[in-house]
């Protein structure tokens, strides 16, 4: 997440000032800031295209008609908030059957693969297109709750209270699906004859 | 080996500084002396690197919803434009269908309409031109009704003197060719009784006149109208 500087804090704060009166523009300005990321999030929850746009799309409309609502001090965080409650929304509405959210009883049982045999490092693979492939993969393979807090923390760069207050969670659960779902993208690499850095 | 139990659990908490003092500070003491666990630390920063340079997405679309107001005169210029567009449509046809019957015409009046050029040439003297221009009244009548209305002091003139200029016409092609222009506006031709003069001003069609000027602007004002329309659905 990039830095502001004081000035375009205070832009910023004025654009959300004016947003929040009613000045359709301003929001206009403030959202297309962040319509990419919020994109990439929703698409990597309910898969990318047309489905993932609609999500933000809704989404942004959404924030629009409760923008009075808003007490925060980061409007980003906000946006977040409500995509990824969407993109959440939308994946169970899929299901036929809607399963219950698994939350591990203990971190401890997380299962650690262990490379077969000796390797490329990371250093090697982190170039490769195929290692994002694998990450992808992987990532699509995760719970998608998990899969939203890993996201919000390792691509967005949000910080564990916040994530904890966006997915209306507890710390300590967020603690756990991020921890799951990175050791669940680590296997996935190590499956594909990754043996880490020390390997 | 360290004598304390693995803190696996800890160490994405411990990676991403989202653990209490007193935890953080275990996690720690157990990583200096647990080989194992640091290199699961090491596999797990370097994880998490891979998900943050995983490549972008890009959406297809606007998905910024248009919350500025539209401005009143959009909708009026839209209906603007679409009338606009219809009537060049309406003139292109009309155009083009003119200049087509000229050419139908051609066949009949142009040759005749010529023939004081062609008369000369075939006959070698100024006498068979004469009559011509009368006969080629006669003929262009037969398509064209309002040429002979407007050529009142067209005198009639023997068959055989129309059929000499046509054939006359016909056999010289420089006066075909010049007669070809003066088929766009036979009327004007006829009335005014001047074939040389009139293939002179149909020669240089004024803009009004070319049917592919009313085309290019029925496109215009649709593309406009179009723009305008698209702008005013995403508000």
């Amino acid at each position: 997440m990039a830095m502001k500087s004081s000035g375009e804090e205070s832009e910023h704060f004025a654009l959300i000032t004016r947003a929040k009166s009613g000045d359709g523009r301003a929001f206009e300005d403030l959202a297309r800031r962040e319509e990419r990321a919020l994109y990439r999030h929703a698409a990597r929850i309910v898969g990318p295209g047309p489905d993932a746009e609609d999500v933000v799309q809704d989404a942004l409309l959404s924030a629009w008609k409760s923008i009075h609502a808003f007490e925060g001090t980061s409007f980003r965080a906000w946006l977040f908030r409500i995509v990824t409650n969407r993109a959440l929304d939308r994946v169970r509405a899929r299901r036929r059957r809607p399963e219950l959210p698994l939350e591990p009883a203990d971190d401890e049982d997380v299962i650690w693969a262990e490379p077969a045999a000796p390797g490329p490092d990371l250093a090697t693979i982190a170039a490769s297109r195929e290692a994002l492939t694998v990450v992808e993969e992987a990532l699509r393979g995760v719970p998608e709750e998990q899969r939203a807090a890993l996201l919000l923390r390792d691509v967005e760069g949000f910080a564990y209270e916040e994530i904890a207050i966006m997915t209306s969670v507890e710390i300590g659960t967020v603690k756990s699906r991020i921890h799951r779902a990175r050791v669940a993208v680590r296997n996935a690499l190590v499956e594909r004859g990754w043996t880490g850095p020390a390997g | 080996m360290s004598s304390t139990p693995h803190v696996r659990a800890q160490l994405s908490a411990y990676l991403d500084a989202a653990l209490a003092t007193a935890d953080r500070n275990a996690v720690e003491a157990h990583l200096a002396s647990c080989t194992d666990c640091r290199a699961r630390l090491a596999e797990l920063r370097d994880t998490a690197s891979l998900i943050g340079a995983l490549p972008d997405l890009a959406p297809t679309r606007r998905l910024v919803p248009r919350l500025a107001p539209v401005p009143v005169w959009l909708a009026p210029l839209r209906t603007l434009a679409t009338l606009a567009s219809g009537v060049s449509v309406f003139l292109f046809i009309a155009s083009a269908l003119l200049a087509n019957i000229g050419t139908l015409s051609a066949g009949s009046a142009t040759t005749a309409l010529n023939a004081p050029a062609a008369a000369p040439a075939a006959s070698g003297g100024g006498v068979a031109a004469a009559p011509a221009p009368a006969g080629g009244l006669a003929s262009a009548s037969a398509t064209t009704p309002r040429g002979a209305i407007q050529a009142p002091s067209a005198t009639p003139q023997p068959n055989a003197d129309t059929s000499k200029a046509f054939t006359t016409a016909s056999a010289a092609p420089t006066a075909a060719e010049a007669a070809r222009g003066a088929t766009s506006v036979p009327n004007d031709a006829v009335s005014n009784g001047a074939g040389d003069r009139s293939s002179h001003e149909v020669a240089n069609p004024g803009p009004a006149t070319n049917p592919w000027v009313w085309l290019v602007l029925a496109i215009v004002t649709g593309a406009i109208a179009l723009a305008l329309h698209r702008r005013l659905r995403s508000a």
